[in-house]
Order: structure tokens, then sequence, then C-alpha cells
């Protein structure tokens, strides 16, 4: 080699290195540059042909499943069809570079006999001289890339280091684009549970609830986004509410859909329910028919009356945490068996009477088996300590369990819903419940002196009670002499309070028309039947709806502020 | 509820309610009325200091009362009425219709009893 060859030769080398070196920086900027896998491929492609000087460049990828080729990303004249190409396993320079895990330098493509004509003959493109080297990630290959018909010339080995650097760094980025892929989809699947989850949260009942002297308050956290625990609050009409809670075997999204299922059936079968436990028997014949996968509910439901008395079945469910200062009290148990287990099973009612400030804890089991990083269980124990601690505040009940167990289970992975409910009678207020069984003349003095012990009750000034006794007065003197056409009949009477008003409640079994109300305060309408008793029942109170009964009968609700508009 | 019977001054009757008045005593309540009206005194004075309750039929009693008084131009004078019984005839609207005194003398002499 003469000097001037030699020189040459060293200028040729300098230049080729300076070449990779810019090549691997540009390939370096592809790998931090983009996360969309269709972007990573478009650059490292353009970027491979400026680099390589070549008419042009693909990135082929294995699919795992068949084996095959396919061109992810092509770039030069027939790059939209070579998209449509899917190269057998083994087959052509892609395949042998695949199999061999060796890259190729091919100096004349249409004389090896390795390459795949079928590709040219598709495109119309000619193949002269090539580049194919394996992409890799985590040393497993998962593609091919190739550089195609140099410029100036034909490929030889001495081009093959560049295109390897391109190619590692390619693998690189095609894996990073691939993983964040995953992530974005996994994500979007995080997001549709938790879709999920708020449509599953907005099927449970109401957080907090009322009726006569019943407080209601719920909480409920399903382990996992979307849970098997639900809970139900339904008010039946006037005079009967009712609660459910139950828990679905297994979790997650089979549970949470026989969960919505059974919560969807209950609230259909509710409507007409003949009894407590015919209304259970038929959930179970439904859930026995379609649930699947030997999936089951326990269940508890319990029907609230005036006065205290509950009536409840359960299902295999446990009974509610009963806190009473009274010792004999508690719940008897009912002994059936779970939901969707056995068909035609018959369901039996247990009742009890609540005194005032009694509170019945509802649970799933998810809270007695939460357990702590020592595997202990939560047990009924600290279940009922928990309660104890806040019971004369009753609707802290489950917000303080829950506590107590996040508590106990210092950081400890959940592994089932915790629903908590409480149902509190009385103490929320004085609550006042008088029943004749035929109404007559002779028991108002009485039921003046009952309505003015309840009201003492109360912060309400004097002449604020006797107004109200009087309009109890008035409604019931017009139930005996237009319901009853003054022949008395049953009249039931309850009052009670909630949020800052007193409530009264009239019901009765007659034949009365409900008469036009608010009245007219002229003198003809005083000289209608009843007229001045509804003229002062108007004025005293702050509202008054008239209901007729499904079983015949009126009943008559009114409200009466307690805070401020007191003349 | 009770109900007894006074000769008041100027051949005025005085009638003195006692107790509750409600749909169980209004009727008695409402036949005493009619006996006295039957003999047309020139006034009627009735004495609610120990009436500690009135309801709508006790209050329709004493608009009848009224209107048999306004057939003969007698008058009627509600006295010695408890703040109960007062509003208890607010609320009904009717405590303007029935003159109130607040003793037997004021109600004699507004209404010019001898």
């Amino acid at each position: 080699m003469t000097p001037d060859e030699e020189t040459k030769s060293k200028l040729e080398e300098l230049d080729r290195k300076t070449r990779e070196l810019e090549a691997c920086l540009a390939a370096m900027n592809i790998v931090g540059s983009s996360l969309d896998l269709e972007s990573v491929l478009n650059r490292s492609i353009s970027t491979a042909m400026q680099v390589m000087n070549c008419e042009a460049s693909s990135v082929m990828l294995l699919d795992e499943e068949t084996g095959e080729l396919y061109f992810q990303q092509a770039a030069g004249d027939a790059s939209e069809k070579v998209k449509e190409i899917r190269i057998p396993p083994g087959e052509g320079i892609a395949g042998w570079v695949v199999q061999n895990e060796e890259p190729v330098v091919i100096e004349d493509a249409r004389n090896d006999p390795r390459f795949y004509k079928k590709a040219d003959d598709t495109t119309g493109f000619v193949t002269r001289s090539m580049l194919a080297v394996p992409l890799r990630a985590k040393e497993k290959i998962i593609g091919v890339a190739e550089a195609i018909n140099k410029k100036d010339g034909a490929f030889t080995k001495d081009d093959l280091p560049l295109f390897e650097a391109y190619a590692s760094l390619a693998g690189i980025a095609i894996e990073n684009a691939r993983m964040h892929e995953r992530l974005v989809r996994q994500e979007l699947v995080e997001r549709e549970l938790d879709i999920a989850r708020q449509i599953q949260t907005g099927m449970q009942g109401p957080e907090t609830a009322q009726f006569e002297a019943f407080r209601f308050t719920a909480l409920s956290i399903p382990a996992r986004s979307v849970g098997g625990d639900f809970y139900d609050w339904i008010s039946l009409g006037e005079d009967k509410a009712l609660v459910a809670i139950g828990d679905v075997s297994g979790k997650g999204v089979p549970a949470a859909l026989l969960m919505s299922n059974t919560l969807s059936r209950l609230r259909a079968d509710v409507l007409h329910m003949e009894s407590l436990s015919e209304m259970v028997k038929n959930l179970n014949s439904y859930l026995c028919a379609t649930s699947q996968r030997g999936l089951f509910v326990t269940f508890l439901v319990m029907l609230l009356n005036p006065g205290g008395v509950v009536e409840y079945v359960s299902a295999g469910h446990p009974l509610p945490l009963y806190l009473s200062d009274r010792a004999d009290a508690s719940l008897p148990s009912t002994k059936n068996p779970p939901l969707g287990i056995v068909p035609g099973a018959a369901y039996t009612s247990a009742t009890t009477s609540l005194q005032e400030g009694e509170v019945l804890v509802f649970y799933t089991d998810g809270v007695t088996e939460a357990a702590s990083p020592s595997k202990e269980f939560f047990e009924l124990s600290r279940l009922r300590a928990a309660c104890e601690s806040v019971r004369k505040t009753p609707e802290k009940i489950p917000a303080t369990v829950f506590e107590h167990v996040k508590i106990f289970e210092r950081g400890a992975e959940r592994a089932d819903d915790l629903t908590v409910l409480s149902l509190a009678y009385g103490s929320g207020g004085p609550v006042l419940l008088i029943t004749y069984s035929c109404l007559t003349p002779d028991d108002l003095a009485e039921m003046r002196r009952q309505v003015e012990t309840f009201l003492a009750q109360l912060a309400l000034p004097e002449r604020e009670r006797v107004k109200i006794v009087l309009a109890a007065d008035e409604v019931c003197t017009n139930i005996y002499r237009h319901a009853y056409q003054g022949k008395g009949g049953p009249v039931t009477i309850r009052g009670w309070v909630e949020n800052g008003a007193v409530y009264f409640e009239f019901k009765d079994k007659g034949m009365g028309r409900i008469p036009e109300f608010p009245p007219q305060t002229d003198s003809e309408s005083e000289l209608k039947p009843g007229g001045l008793g509804l003229i002062i029942l108007n004025e005293v109170m702050d509202s008054v709806t008239f209901t007729r009964n499904p079983e015949g009968g009126c009943t008559l609700r009114t409200k009466k502020n307690l805070e401020g508009g007191f003349e | 509820m009770q109900v007894t019977q006074d000769q008041g001054p100027g051949d005025s009757r005085i009638l003195r309610i006692t107790g509750e008045v409600d749909l169980k005593s209004s009727p008695s309540l409402r036949s005493e009325l009619q006996q006295v009206l039957s003999q047309k005194p020139p006034a009627l004075l009735i004495d609610l200091e120990n009436c500690s309750y009135i309801d709508s039929s006790g209050i329709a009693t004493f608009v009848e009362a009224l209107q048999m008084l306004n057939t003969f131009q007698g008058k009627l004078a509600l006295v010695r009425v408890t703040q109960r019984v007062k509003d208890i005839f607010e609320i009904a609207h009717l405590d303007g219709i029935f003159p109130m005194f607040p003793s037997m003398e004021d109600a004699a002499r507004e209404l010019g009893l001898a």
C-alpha cells in the first residue's frame, strides 16, 4: 500500500467511524424520543436509511404465535405493499436470521438461495444487496432489521457493525414502546375496573336513611376494585322499610355481576312481597337457576315495622351484632342455607322487638376475618369493642369499625370486602306510637295527653305544643266524623323527630275522601264538614300530605319544623 | 268539661265552662247553649277562666250561639279567656268575631249591662 493509499484508507476508515458514531447518536435519540411503537419504528427506519445510505429499510417483527415475520414498518418505494407480506418461519433471509440468530450480509440477493423472492414479486421492488440483523429485546429475538440496496455499490461486511449497533438500540426502543403499550392497556383495564366499581357503588343502598325511629348508616369498601359485598335500604311506602346485606362468594367481576343481579332482583321482588320468607325463597330459586361456577350468596334481610318490631331472614349470613343494655337481648337464629345452593329450600324468619337506644350492627365476614400481619383475625370481639366505643352515636359505628380494622391490619393486604351497617332504634329523639282498634271521642283527651307528653320531650315553647296537640285532635276528630262517619274505627298515630322537624302520621282504614288541601280560608269552606279543623291543621303544620293506603283508608302525614319559624 | 249557669247583670246569663271542650264534650255544651238561648237573654257572658282547651267543634258551637243571638239582637262576650284558648281562636282566624274581656265587670260595662 502506497502512503497515499494508506492515507486514503485511513481517511475512509475515519469517515466510516464518524458515520457509525453519528448513527449511534441518532439511534440513541430514538430510544429516548418516544414511547409510541409506530413513531419509534418510523424514526428508526428513516435513521437507518440515512446512516446506511440505502434505498429501503424495514423492520420485521416476529409473530410469537405463528413464528411468521411481518413487516411492522418499512420505508422506501414499496413500503406500503410489503405490509401485506408474512414470511413463514425459516424462509427467506430474514427467516434465516431468526433461526440462526446471526446477521447476514448479501452482496447479490437474486443469486442467494435464501432470498425470499415472493417479497419482490409482490412489490415489484428489485432487491440487489442487503443487510439483515436480528432485533433483540432482553436476549430474545423479536424481529429482523433490514437495510436494502446500498446507494453506492453493494453492502459489505464492513457495514455490519454500524447496522448492528443501530439494531441493538432499535430493539431497546421497540421493547420500551411495547412495554409502554402494555402499561397503557393495563391502565385502561384498571380504569374500566374503576368505572365498574363506581357503577357498583352506585348500585349499593344509600349511606344513610331513616324510617320512623330507625336510623341507618352504611359503609362498604371492596377489597379489589369490584367486590361481592352488597347492601340496601328500601322504603316500602310509609309504614315499612327493609334492610338487606349480602356477600357473594368469590371476588372480582364475576362476584360483582352476581351481586348486582341479586340486588336488582331483590328490588323488583320486594315491591310485591307477600311475606319475607316467601320473598327470600323466590330469590333463592332464581339464583339457583342462574348462578354458576359454584358462586353463592349469603344474605340477610330485615323488615322494619313501626314501634321497633323487626322481622328478619338470614340465608347463611351472620346475624347482626346486638348492642343493648338488656342482658337477654338476642336475635333468634333462623338457620337457613345461603342463596343459590339448595333449589326449593324454605326460608324461615324470626321476629324481635328493638327497644329505645338499641343498635344492630350488620356486617360481612370480611370484617371479622380481616387479618393482621401475624395472621390473627379481627374476630367478633374486636368488632363488638369498636361498636360499643361509639354506641351512643350509632351513625359513627361503620367508620369507627373501619378505622379499627385498618389499624389492626397494619398495612396487610386485605383479602375481602368490608361492609358495616348500623341500624339504631330510637335515641334520635322521642317516639310516639298510639294505636286504637276503635277510636271514639272518648279517647281524645287521653290521645292529647300522650301527644303532649311526647312533645314535652322536644325543645318547643308551650304555645307551640298546644297548637300541635290541637292539630292532632282535629285530625282525629275528622277521622272519626268523616272516615268512620261517626262510628269510630282503627287509627294508628305515630310521631317522631327527623332532621329538625317533628312528624306525625295518622293512619285510618276508613272510607273518607281525601279533602281539598290546603283549605280555602273563606267562610263558606268553614261550613263544610271538617272545614275548620283543616284550617287549623294547615295553620299549625308546615306541611300536610294525604295519601290513600293500598290496603284501604288514608294516611295523613304532618311535618312541623322545630327550629325557627315560631310566631 | 263541666258547664254551670248563673244569672248575670241586667238579665244577662253567665255560662262557666270548666275543663276541655272537644268532640266528646261539645254536644253537651251545645245543648246547654241552646237551652240558655231559648230564653233569649239580652246577653250571654261565657266565662272561660277554667277552660283549658277548646277544639274546632267547641268553637263551632260558639259560632252557632253567636248566630242565634244575632236573630234577637242578643250580645255575646267571652270573658277571662286564657292565652291557650285565645291562641286557638287565633289559629282558627275567629278571634276577631268574639268580643273578649278580661273580667265580668269589663264585659258588663262594655256591653252596657246594668
